[in-house]
């Protein structure tokens, strides 16, 4: 009896690889782990080369063509007319610094938690935009908003993408310890990760 | 941390106090170093979006100037481009010379929108738009739309319409798209001259009419080309301009806004 229901608490992470299931390989990530501890840095540092890219990029091609930027907020028409022109000006902006901190790694946990935040928001913004109908271009990368009639709209291609970006953010919120980063450099305390390395279970 | 007892029973309280206070110091420490680094990112950010703000402010005054063309209805308005001024139903027809849509709709709608003008039905009003090269990285659009207002100015921009369209270049990428002076030479050629059509289309004179021309129809709800207004009500362009689509429905909805008027 109680030999059956541990082997019911341990099932489910069998459950969660089951590619792996069987070889001896097939334990599930945690601290007690030492490959785990020496992999993850790396993995942190892809995603804030992923994340800081992608910000990095999306925000360039918008700086410069502030009109269409007010556009493509307006299309959404989520926003009262008051507030489209400063959200407008000031998301370009706001994209760059976040790619550029997470490119530097500082603040690292926190940057991650902004980015997640406002991927959230566009999510949200598309797909409302979807759900009433709305044909406008995201304006996520290009300059968007408008859209040539017969144009798909590509909306699931948008939320997906994002989504990607979404569980990027979120790992590097809950895992920021990443090398070549300005908080490794400054030594910023680990208070500001809460994961030190004793207690760090998932 | 604190709760945890000491393995040695020996340990004076005086040396517990200092240990834990040096413990105290050290996080005080870590939190002053983290206060410090959360407010640098965060003035990073608030720098960021205030410098945007402020560029973009004095872009837009600077987009508010800009000379607006004597054919214009308005500073943001469209020109009208052929009909009698006291025709029963104004036709908004906002379109982008790079856009491929556009060129199917004039093929379909030309002739239709054309009766109605000489029979006196309809007024056309045009507006230019900007945003099909500018995804593709070229001011084809742009320049275009400023040339469309010299043309106009010229009195000939039914003929700098037609001459866009014919020659559109192809969707792609930004090298599709010819320079101005290749522009100006062919609708020279296609009979619209002026003496000073060419030099307003190098020089640009309109650009803030282009831009506040496009911010007015993103106000409107316009977020595609062609869009067409009839009397200001949006007129779905779907049926004319998909595969095989014809100008019926668009012939029986000026009809029926002309009827409207009566």
């Amino acid at each position: 009896m109680g030999s059956s229901a541990s082997r019911a608490a341990v099932a489910p992470q069998g459950a969660s690889s089951p590619t792996t299931g069987g070889t001896s390989t097939a334990v599930p990530p945690g601290s007690d782990r030492p490959e785990w501890h020496a992999v993850q840095p790396w993995l942190s540092l892809l995603a804030r080369l992923v994340i800081g890219g992608v910000f990095l990029y999306a925000g360039a091609t918008k700086v410069g063509h502030v009109d269409q930027v007010v556009r493509a907020v307006r299309a959404f028409q989520v926003l009262p007319e008051a507030l489209v022109h400063p959200v407008g000006y000031a998301l370009p902006y706001l994209e760059v610094a976040l790619g550029a901190l997470v490119l530097l790694g500082l603040a690292t946990r926190w940057v991650a938690v902004a980015v997640a935040l406002l991927v959230v928001v566009y999510m949200a913004a598309i797909a409302s935009a979807s759900l009433r109908g709305l044909r406008i271009d995201c304006g996520c990368f290009s300059t968007g908003g408008e859209l040539a009639a017969n144009a798909p709209t590509h909306y699931l291609r948008d939320l997906a993408r994002d989504a990607l970006f979404l569980g990027v953010a979120c790992f590097l919120a809950v895992r920021p310890r990443s090398p070549l980063s300005l908080d490794g450099l400054l030594a910023v305390p680990s208070v500001l990760y809460d994961d030190q390395p004793d207690d760090d279970e998932d | 941390m604190a709760s945890k007892t000491t393995p040695k029973g020996t340990k004076t309280a005086q040396d517990r106090r200092d240990r834990l206070e040096a413990a105290q110091r050290q996080q005080a420490a870590a939190r002053r170093k983290r206060t410090l680094v959360l407010s640098a990112a965060a003035a990073v950010v608030v720098v960021a979006a205030v410098v945007g703000i402020v560029l973009g402010v004095t872009q837009g005054s600077k987009a508010s100037k800009g000379g607006t063309p004597t054919a214009a209805t308005g500073p943001s308005g469209g020109i009208v481009v052929a009909g009698k001024a006291d025709a029963p139903v104004t036709l908004d027809l906002y379109e982008d010379f790079a856009c491929p849509v556009c060129k199917a709709f004039e093929g379909t709608a030309g002739q239709t929108i054309q009766q109605a003008i000489d029979a006196g039905t309809v007024k056309e009003v045009f507006h230019p738009l900007t945003f099909v090269s500018e995804n593709q990285g070229s001011d084809y659009s742009a320049r275009t739309a400023n040339t469309f207002a010299c043309a106009a100015q010229a009195g000939e921009p039914v003929k700098y319409i037609n001459t866009l369209f014919t020659r559109q270049p192809a969707e792609g990428s930004a090298s599709n798209y010819p320079p101005t002076s290749t522009v100006v030479s062919e609708v020279q050629q296609a009979g619209v001259s002026g003496p000073s059509f060419a030099s307003c289309a190098m020089s640009a004179p309109y650009a803030g009419w282009v831009t506040r021309v496009g911010e007015e129809a993103s106000k409107r709800g316009v977020t595609g080309t062609p869009t067409v207004f009839l009397n200001g009500q949006k007129f779905d362009i779907a049926p004319v301009v998909m595969q095989g689509g014809s100008p019926a429905t668009l012939k029986a909805a000026i009809d029926a806004a002309a009827g409207a008027k009566k």
